[in-house]
């Protein structure tokens, strides 16, 4: 893929993607008192579909701006609640109606609400036009749209059938909008009573008792869902792990277009197993939510094995791959006792409450130990870890662990920093820490744990029991445990967890060597000083320690496997290198200048200590940054070749100095403050014309690249069967590009 | 014959674009509604883009988009015509986006990026946008996505770039082939 082919994605994807806001502007335009009237816009060339949905949306915004004047000067006669009504999408709104079916208030129950709500004075509006602004206003702040379209209306009104009456009304004025802004839409609705207890328990996660009940609908249906990791989902979400329920009535269809489908996760889970369809039995795929995520479970049998896949419903990675051997003859004819049983028991074993777990895991297979089916119930709390097994037809506690607690309870996920790596390259660490190879081992469980951060890996091998814990993002080893497989032939006697305990530690304690210890491998074979080194890279990759620095114009890239010895090592000319003694590596000091005055300084008083301190003359300095930020100004300045970053207390003092090579530098004094005089080398002209034409350096054969008396460098070069011919000007732009048959 | 003259085809079209964008503003500054209606149908993907690039929030983008209209409809009569129409509308954005930074700052509550907020359609072309948008707001340096996006949406020249962002040419030159470099690798393993 060539730069113009990813600049074109980029551009299709934003282009795509941009909200069409004409509308809010031109009415905010005319409301400021400016021109723009109805009868100009309504003139633009527009969709029907378009038009209706500004009347609609209009419509309401121009009844609430009455109602609020209004309002402002007649008092409520009557303050009298008669129904909640409440609209949850993923912001969550309730609002108080009374007999005359108008709003007596409106609360926002979490941030997203209050931004759905800001500026809109709801008070005294009939139910329908305020249930019409909130909705128009979640469309256009995008909280519905195509990928995440549901939407839940709860009523609560002790009258039954005027409740009944105003569910349906206010799911015919959602649907009516939703239609008008070509949505298609799927309108939840129930008509509920709520009691202490679940108002309650909506209060303490920020949403409404009907959004409660709906994840209490939910529950009900997946044993291994908790209430609080419920609560964070859109109604989209939770909508689809509903698998139908009397309570509610939904007209339209949930939608599922953000994840790729069935069929695709079908097929990563097979692919990974090695598998077609038609070699497997007992094929289930289903949404899930897993590791903070929706996911596709997917499972199915094959000859003597039970595997289980969760993949990530979005980008369809593996998070969880699980293999378990079924022996020969034995068949599964469902367990007699639901997994919420088996939690249950579990829990009650464990004297907790499903309010006070997390990390819920529940799986039900076949234990080659006891000869049954059992579920593992595992889940941890704010003391213990705790893991059960539980047989799959009595109920009966077959075994119960319970390890300390080492992390503390997970706030709301959020974004990963850094890339996952996959599940294969975890189990490819663990079986490399085990010395073990992947044809030795007998099932395996790896499971993304995204609130600690790691890949729980489990396998069995030669009668020992491995169970490890791999940095979800660094592939690095963060725990191991080693036990005897009770479920092994050789191992009689011993049950339970009297397994020859394994060392529990961290990575420092096992025969890994750690990335500095690889780096230091490297540096030594390179016979360079880690103090002359610039590091790039220096990463656990598929088993081995990728390492990548440069020095004195040779870059050097290494890969050390886990036992420190060099699997390969390379050296090459470093392209970017820039002479003139530049300094390199980094290096942090700390100092205190003299003036210890405690006045404050200035920026520019802070930025000569710095300079000073840097030893650069002003003159000679490309400064990039005197800021002041949070106690301290922020300076960083650039010269020859030498990125400086500073900060200066506001007596003066140096808090940091830090000293690193610039990356950008271009020597030759073409780097100029001001950029109307830089000029790039031919090189860099060469470079801008291959990335351009899409062509790599290798396959391109150079027939001319010389500055030009016009101002530009004439680059020309053929490589697979074409003819390329460029003009780059002195500041790197294309002037000209022709493209022709060699 | 099977040559072409790219950049002379897309250095005609910026010439062009700047005429109709001039004459655009100076429609807005005689008051003829018409006026910011075409200037917005045409440079909205980039103004977004451009927003979009430096707050990572769908939400916040779309404001500052609108805001942006808002102040253009205010100044236009201010502007001065320099065949450079665009870099000041982007100006604009640029100030409005900062000023939405600090602001969330204040509020100690980034409404970091959340891929869900983008409405696209259930198709390949979807999907295909999405893991884009993905590439370039989760890999990328504030910079270079900032870099990316005004070269690829607003077909901006590096030497623009770094005259808007206020940045040394070599730093934009540089970054942006970084950029380049990692989108290929992330958009090729897809």
């Amino acid at each position: 893929m060539n730069d113009r082919e990813i600049g074109e994605k980029i551009r299709n994807a934003v282009n795509h993607t941009v909200p069409d806001s004409w509308e809010a502007i031109s009415s905010r335009i005319s409301s400021e008192g400016t021109v723009i009237d109805m009868t100009d816009m309504t003139k633009q060339p527009k969709s029907h579909k378009t038009l209706i949905r500004t009347l609609a949306l209009g419509t309401a915004a121009a009844l609430i701006l009455g109602a609020g004047i209004f309002t402002a000067s007649r008092i409520l006669t009557s303050g009298q609640v008669e129904a909640v009504v409440s609209l949850d999408v993923n912001p969550s709104i309730e609002m108080q109606v009374n007999a005359r079916e108008k709003v007596v208030s409106a609360q926002p129950l979490n941030t997203d609400a209050e931004a759905i709500l800001d500026g809109m004075d709801l008070k005294g509006t009939d139910i329908r036009v305020a249930v019409n602004a909130v909705i128009g206003s979640m469309l256009q702040n995008g909280y519905i749209d195509e990928l995440s379209n549901a939407i839940l209306v709860s009523v609560e009104n002790k009258d039954t059938q005027k409740g009944e009456e105003m569910t349906r009304q206010l799911t015919d004025e959602i649907n009516e909008i939703l239609n008008a802004s070509a949505i298609h839409g799927a309108v939840i609705s129930q008509l509920m009573n709520s009691d202490d207890d679940l108002k309650q328990l909506a209060q303490s996660e920020n949403i409404s008792a009907g959004k409660a009940a709906m994840i209490q609908s939910v529950m009900a249906q997946r044993p291994a869902l908790t209430f609080s990791e419920l609560a964070g989902l859109s109604i989209n979400e939770l909508s689809l792990l509903s698998t139908g329920s009397n309570t509610f009535t939904t007209t339209g269809t949930t939608s599922d277009a953000a994840y790729i489908g069935v069929n695709k996760a079908k097929e990563a889970a097979l692919q990974h197993a090695g598998l077609a369809e038609k070699d497997t039995s007992g094929l289930t795929v289903e949404l899930d939510w897993d590791s903070g995520r929706m996911t596709y479970d997917v499972k199915f049998a094959s000859g003597n094995y039970l595997y289980d896949y969760e993949i990530d419903a979005v980008t369809g990675q593996i998070l969880e791959q699980e293999k378990d051997t079924l022996p020969a003859g034995v068949t599964d004819s469902g367990a007699s006792l639901d997994a919420a049983a088996a939690r249950d028991a579990a829990l009650k074993d464990a004297g907790l409450t499903l309010e006070q777990i997390w990390d819920l895991d529940l799986d039900y297979k076949y234990s080659l130990y006891y000869q049954r089916f059992v579920y593992e119930v595992d889940f941890e709390s704010a003391d213990a870890d705790y893991d059960y097994k539980i047989d799959a037809s009595t109920g009966e506690i077959l075994e119960n662990h319970r390890e300390p607690q080492q992390n503390t309870r997970p706030g709301t996920t959020g974004q990963v920093s850094g890339d996952l790596i996959t599940s294969d390259a975890a189990l490819k660490a663990a079986l490399q820490h085990a010395g073990v190879s992947e044809a030795d081992i007998v099932g395996r469980k790896v499971k993304l744990d995204y609130d600690d951060g790691v890949y729980e890996v489990e396998f069995k091998a030669a009668g020992v029991e491995y169970e490890y814990e791999i940095g979800m993002t660094t592939g690095k080893v963060v725990n191991f445990e080693k036990e005897v497989d009770d479920d092994f032939p050789g191992n009689t006697g011993s049950t339970g967890n009297t397994g020859n305990s394994g060392s529990t530690g961290n990575t420092g304690s096992t025969s890994t060597i750690t990335a500095d210890e690889a780096l230091n491998i490297a540096l030594k074979h390179a016979g360079v000083a880690k103090a002359d080194a610039y590091i790039e890279k220096t990463e656990w990759d598929d088993g081995h320690y990728d390492i990548e620095f440069k020095s004195a114009g040779v870059e050097y890239d290494y890969e050390i496997a886990a036992d420190g010895s060099i699997r390969k090592s390379e050296k090459d000319r470093d392209d970017d290198y820039v002479p003139a003694g530049t300094s390199t590596g980094t290096s942090t000091g700390t100092s205190t200048s003299s003036t210890a005055s405690t006045s404050t300084i200035t920026a520019d008083e802070a930025l000569t200590i710095a300079l000073k301190h840097a030893g650069v003359a002003k003159a000679d300095a490309y400064i990039e940054k005197t800021e002041w930020d949070d106690g301290h100004y922020d300076i960083e300045f650039k010269s020859a070749g030498v990125e400086y970053d500073y900060e200066i207390a506001t007596d003066g003092s140096i808090r940091k100095s830090q000293q690193d090579r610039d990356d950008d530098y271009v020597p030759a004094g073409t780097s100029s403050s001001t950029g109307s005089t830089s000029t790039i080398t031919a090189d860099e002209a060469l470079t801008i014309a291959l990335n351009h034409a899409g062509v790599a350096k290798a396959d391109a054969r150079v027939e001319k690249n010389e500055w030009d008396d016009d101002g530009h460098y004439e680059v020309e070069f053929k490589a697979g069967g074409m003819e390329y011919e460029y003009e780059i000007a002195a500041d790197g732009s294309i002037r000209k590009a022709e493209k022709d048959h060699d | 014959m099977n040559s072409f003259r790219l950049t002379s085809t897309t250095e005609q079209d910026h010439q062009l674009q700047a005429q109709r964008l001039e004459h655009d503003l100076s429609r807005i500054a005689a008051g003829d509604p018409e006026g910011l209606r075409a200037l917005y149908e045409e440079t909205r993907g980039s103004v977004y883009g451009f927003a979009l690039s430096i707050l990572k929030s769908v939400q916040d983008a779309e404001d500052v988009l609108q805001e942006t209209y808002i102040r253009i409809h205010g100044a236009a009569g201010r502007y001065q015509p320099q065949g450079r129409p665009l870099a000041w509308i982007l100006t604009i954005t640029r100030n409005l986006a900062m000023m939405k930074l600090r602001e969330r700052g204040r509020r100690a509550d980034p409404e970091e990026f959340q891929w869900e907020q983008f409405s696209l359609p259930d198709n390949a072309q979807g999907v295909e946008d999405r893991l884009t948008l993905l590439a370039l707001l989760q890999n990328l340096s504030d910079e270079e996505r900032q870099i990316v996006v005004l070269h690829a949406v607003s077909g901006f020249k590096h030497r623009e770039i770094a005259a808007l962002l206020q940045r040394p040419l070599p730093t934009v030159l540089s970054k942006y082939h970084r950029a380049m470099k990692k989108l290929r690798t992330m958009l090729e393993v897809e």
